[in-house]
């Protein structure tokens, strides 16, 4: 069953169907992803020696031509995808969750894409070349199918692929040589680079389309991966730390995801400054001080909002600084870093 | 590989693509106002879906002889 409709879209995009059946392996790690557009693939795709997919016929059943039928559905579910995820603000829809936990944009790109492969594949059914049509031959049932010659498949698709994979590991050595940090998102933009330089090339030579799927998956994901600036250190889950002397705090408290909070309500007065930095790469930092604290904080969020003593900011690239100062007091020196959440700071009793 | 008649579906995903992998790969997307990201993907879509129906396109199995073709 996968080789029969991964044999059907190589054919429909030229490419290798070892190159789909890849694709649909290593889509299963998007939360099953691959399972979803295999499943998609099936119901829209005519198997061999049919000349109507599954979803075809049951438009035939419901006298519907496939394209308005197809048109029909995407125009449906993408419609549902788009208000869910507006929902959430559409300057937030590209990380907002969908099915699968998978965003809902991306869902609704992959779904019209799919359905305007289907109205283009039927193209594919040619009218009869005598220019003058049979009344009978305009009746879906009777019309006569005529199967365009095999092409002769193109390696673009690979040599792209593989160039992606070369500009990611070339850029990932010269950050290591040069010492420069490389944000997920400048790896997707690389990779993104490459594939629309094969598109490009495709849209004249060989064939690469189905790297178009490939470049729908990867764009919300490398606009995610952009805001990711906060160190990718730490482990996952929620982590809560609560020192009480000052050799208990640490330099540094990490998280990669999930809510990590920082208690400080309860650490003895310090006759030294305390210095802290914290981050998430995606979630939320929690970090609650003593009334009255001497603090400096300096704040900065990829994407998402920070709340500071009942002052909220939201939006991209956040970063601000604050200072109170109190004689008397330990000063709290925070560093408070979130890719895409929240950096929280409050006083013990406010919310 | 053959050439083939211009493929525009193709040359303006692959523009797209590339667009925003320039954006990406210079880090610069912390400055884009995330306001304008709904409006712009709604645009490159429709661009994709109006390329991908207009009438008139010229298959290269219709002409294999005038692009060397077999």
């Amino acid at each position: 069953m996968l080789g029969g409709v991964a044999g059907g879209l190589g054919d429909y995009f030229n490419v290798d169907p070892l190159l789909i059946r890849i694709s649909f392996v290593g889509l299963m790690i998007f939360g099953g992803a691959g399972l979803v557009l295999y499943v998609v693939a099936w119901l829209l795709l005519p198997a061999e020696g049919h000349d109507a997919s599954p979803l075809g016929a049951f438009g035939r059943w419901l006298h519907l031509s496939p394209a308005r039928m197809a048109w029909l559905a995407v125009g449906l579910v993408a419609l549902f995808l788009l208000i869910n995820s507006w929902n959430v603000g559409i300057g937030y829809s590209v990380s907002g969750d969908g099915p699968l936990g998978i965003p809902g944009v991306v869902w609704a790109l992959a779904i019209v894409v799919t359905g305007v492969m289907l109205v283009r594949r039927r193209e594919v059914v040619a009218a009869p070349s005598s220019g003058v049509a049979a009344p009978a031959a305009m009746e879906l049932p009777a019309r006569p199918v005529i199967t365009a010659p095999p092409r002769p498949r193109s390696p673009l698709a690979w040599y792209i692929s593989g160039a992606m994979l070369l500009a990611i590991g070339v850029l990932a050595m010269v950050s290591q040589v040069a010492e420069r940090d490389v944000t997920p998102g400048q790896f997707f933009g690389a990779a993104l680079v490459v594939l629309g330089i094969g598109l490009v090339v495709g849209a004249w030579w060989g064939r690469a389309r189905i790297l178009i799927l490939l470049a729908i998956l990867l764009a919300p994901l490398g606009v995610m991966g952009s805001f990711l600036t906060a160190p990718l250190e730490g482990g996952v889950g929620d982590h809560a730390f609560q020192p009480v002397t000052a050799a208990e705090v640490q330099d540094e408290y990490r998280s990669l995801g999930g809510r990590l909070t920082l208690d400080l309500t309860q650490l003895t007065t310090s006759p030294r400054d305390i210095h802290i930095a914290a981050s998430v790469a995606v979630g939320q930092l929690m970090v609650i001080l003593p009334e009255g604290a001497s603090i400096e904080l300096h704040t900065r969020v990829g994407a998402g909002d920070v709340i500071v003593l009942g002052s909220q900011d939201v939006g991209t690239s956040l970063d601000s600084r604050f200072v109170r100062r109190n004689l008397n007091q330990t000063t709290y020196i925070l560093d408070l870093e979130a890719g895409i959440g929240e950096v929280y700071v409050r006083t013990v009793g406010s919310f | 590989m053959q050439r083939h008649p211009a493929d525009a579906f193709s040359l303006l995903a692959g523009l797209m693509t590339l667009g925003l992998g320039l954006l990406l790969l210079s880090g610069g997307l912390g400055d884009v106002p995330m306001e304008w990201v709904g409006p712009a993907v709604a645009i490159g879509l429709g661009l994709l879906i109006v390329v991908a129906a207009r009438p008139g396109r010229v298959k290269v199995e219709d002409e294999p002889a005038r692009f060397g073709g077999k």
